[in-house]
């Protein structure tokens, strides 16, 4: 659907996915407008939690990797660690240079923190769970996505700080170069499926029963399959992870653009990059490596027959399973970046910048022809259909 | 769908763009700084776009016709924009390089 | 009185409110910052009328390009910066006496054209329509707007690359 219909069906409940899970939990009348707050509620209720425990968890696996123990105190292994460190945020000062520009220092972490969390509104939890449904999905996860390098730059202006501005018109350039092989590889995928609604997306990567029989895509092809690596370290630069983390290296630039933020605004900052790392490996998930489907099972096919609160428990079951799915892959992912963080070295700036524009851009377009013409050699089957292994009607 | 509603009515997207367009043209004849002459331009150029995709949704021989042209007049605009400012950008550069100052009336000289 | 008016009258607003911080803040940097908050209702007002592909690509190329660009010039160009009586000799009088007139005029024009409107305006999703009209009907000036980028891109570089014999010997590669 597009915007306009989600704006407009703001306030009946039937029309909206999630609204429809809630229907069988038999909700009051005044509580219809929640159906249009679903995008919200989905940002609330997942995105900023699982940022704070990504926290936590990094915490925890970075010391795994160092052969140290980790925060240990707070909680029983330490879990409670990230309400520790959000209670710090919040009482610290907020302190700002005397020459700072105090209305663009205090909307840059908003930005940057609207810029990654508005983009989990189009992101498919399962088959109905999702914020919105749009028919433009990644390309809307994209878009929004772009407004944290606006933040970045306007933060490290702000601060009125030399070294600050350096590493914010350095972490400005390198997000709009990566966002070049990010689109490419998206493109990629977008043109194998002749779809950008991520939903519909996930669903055909349903095998053996689904409607298209394509396995995962990352292995339709072997262009896809290379893309995804250009998509993946595109990702990692697009979020200051490291090996492209030059703009806020601690060795390098004092702290980069955040050098002069403290309290609740270095936690915004801190808490967006977790949550832009989250949802591209979301994004990623779902695009390359199929979403919640797993490989023999049809998940919507659980028939349980369990009745809840007077409505049909099938829908709820299903939605748990492919939640469960889902966030198994995204985990993976996310500790494949952190481990990525612990293991390789951090590139020089202009090493950065050669390999976006020398080295991924080449390659992402090279495969973009080469999917375009897998696609017209072989009628649009996979490597897994040629081989002979499909199922499914097409 | 309620059909006289203000989201429907296109003189509400037409008098919307020609407030941006006549915004945009004040601020590119007022501004002392090439970068703010540009970012009039850039209204301006946003307004038009807009009225272009209005007028296609919503005028009755214009949304008869099979192709969206509206929106493709749109994506042009922008990608055009887009291509103005980087090289508004590159020009900037090179003469911030050359007087020191971003004055427009200073500029005066067509080589160096 | 829906959500849809609701949403399409406040994305108007805010875009012309800051589209007159653009124009009449004296402050450089914060009519940048404006003009990326008018830009982004503008955007909204795209999705508003079902055509959500553009707002989107308005949304990547003004906001998370454009603005890029023009905030790199700015603040690139540090003088403008420091200096506080920015735009005190600004003159006002010329340009909003003639942008009043033009804006009658524009208020005139569209007051007097009586709009044969759509009934019942169908806001279809418009991604594969625009890529038919793109490779059929608009395919020439998809080609043209390529090559006019390729030129565009390559003609800044060369403006923008400083000359080689200002600097020592290497300086640059």
């Amino acid at each position: 659907m597009t915007i306009a219909d989600l704006l407009s069906s703001g306030f009946s409940i039937a029309s909206n996915t999630l609204g429809n899970i809630t229907g069988y939990l038999l909700i009051p009348p005044p509580f219809f407008v929640f159906s249009f707050l679903s995008p919200v509620v989905v940002i609330l209720l997942f995105a900023m939690p699982f940022g704070g425990i990504c926290t936590y968890l990094e915490r925890k696996i970075s010391a795994d990797f160092q052969e140290r123990v980790g925060p240990n105190r707070v909680g029983p292994i330490g879990l409670l660690q990230f309400f520790a460190d959000g209670i710090k945020m919040f009482l610290k000062e907020d302190l700002a240079n005397k020459n700072a520009d105090l209305l663009v220092y205090n909307i840059a972490p908003a930005l940057v923190t609207a810029g990654s969390m508005g983009a989990f509104a189009a992101v498919p939890f399962a088959k109905h769970v999702m914020g919105a449904n749009l028919d433009i999905g990644v390309f809307f996860v994209m878009a929004i996505g772009s407004l944290v390098s606006l933040g970045i730059l306007l933060g490290a202006w702000s601060s009125e700080n030399k070294w600050s501005l350096l590493g914010g018109v350095r972490a400005a350039a390198q997000i709009v170069s990566y966002e070049i092989p990010l689109g490419i590889a998206v493109l990629t995928v977008v043109m194998v499926a002749g779809t950008m609604n991520i939903g519909d997306i996930v669903q055909m990567q349903l095998w053996p029963t689904g409607e298209g029989g394509h396995f995962w895509f990352i292995f339709h092809n072997p262009f896809v399959f290379i893309n995804f690596f250009v998509f993946f370290i595109a990702a990692l630069a697009e979020c200051n992870r490291t090996p492209f983390d030059l703009a806020e290296a601690e060795s390098e630039l004092v702290s980069g653009f955040n050098t002069e933020f403290s309290g609740m605004r270095f936690g915004l900052y801190a808490l967006a990059e977790f949550i832009d790392v989250i949802m591209f490996c979301c994004v990623a998930v779902a695009i390359f490596l199929g979403g919640w489907n797993l490989p023999f099972v049809d998940i919507s096919d659980i028939q349980t027959g369990w009745k809840i609160l007077g409505g049909n428990a099938d829908i709820l079951i299903q939605a748990l399973f492919m939640i469960i799915v889902f966030m198994a892959k995204v985990c993976a992912l996310i500790f494949v970046v952190m481990w990525i963080r612990w293991t390789l070295p951090r590139l020089r700036v202009d090493q950065l910048m050669s390999l976006c524009w020398k080295y991924l851009i080449p390659i992402g377009l090279f495969n973009l022809l080469g999917a375009a013409i897998w696609m017209m050699a072989f009628h649009g089957r996979g490597l897994i259909e040629v081989i002979g292994l499909a199922g499914g009607h097409h | 769908m309620n059909t006289a509603t203000l989201a429907n009515n296109l003189n509400f997207y037409l008098v919307i763009s020609a407030i941006l367009f006549v915004l945009g043209v004040v601020c590119a004849l007022s501004r002392k700084n090439i970068i703010g002459i540009f970012m009039g331009v850039e209204l301006v150029l946003n307004a038009a776009a807009l009225n272009f995709v209005a007028v296609r949704l919503l005028h009755q021989k214009a949304a008869a016709s099979a192709h969206q042209d509206g929106a493709v007049f749109a994506l042009f605009i922008i990608v055009l924009a887009a291509i103005e400012a980087a090289v508004a950008l590159a020009i900037v550069l090179r003469m911030f390089g050359m007087k020191r100052s971003i004055d427009p009336d200073r500029m005066t000289k067509l080589r160096g | 009185m829906n959500a849809l008016d609701i949403f399409a009258f406040s994305a108007g607003l805010l875009a012309v409110l800051t589209a007159s911080l653009v124009a009449f803040h004296p402050n450089i940097l914060y009519a940048a910052i404006s003009l990326t908050f008018s830009l982004l209702s503008v955007a909204g007002l795209y999705a508003v009328l079902g055509a959500d592909f553009i707002a989107a690509v308005q949304l990547i190329i003004y906001v998370g390009g454009i603005i890029i660009v023009i905030l790199f010039a700015i603040m690139m160009s540090e003088n403008i910066y420091r200096v506080r009586f920015l735009d005190g000799a600004r003159k006002y009088m010329a340009p909003l006496v003639f942008c009043a007139a033009l804006f009658l005029l524009l208020l005139k024009m569209i007051v007097a054209y009586v709009v044969p409107l759509v009934p019942n305006p169908q806001r279809i999703p418009l991604s594969e329509p625009i890529g038919v009209a793109l490779s059929t009907i608009y395919a020439l000036p998809f080609e043209y707007v390529a090559v006019l980028l390729l030129f565009g891109l390559v003609g800044a570089v060369i403006v923008a690359r400083p000359n080689y014999k200002e600097h020592k010997q290497g300086g640059k590669k």
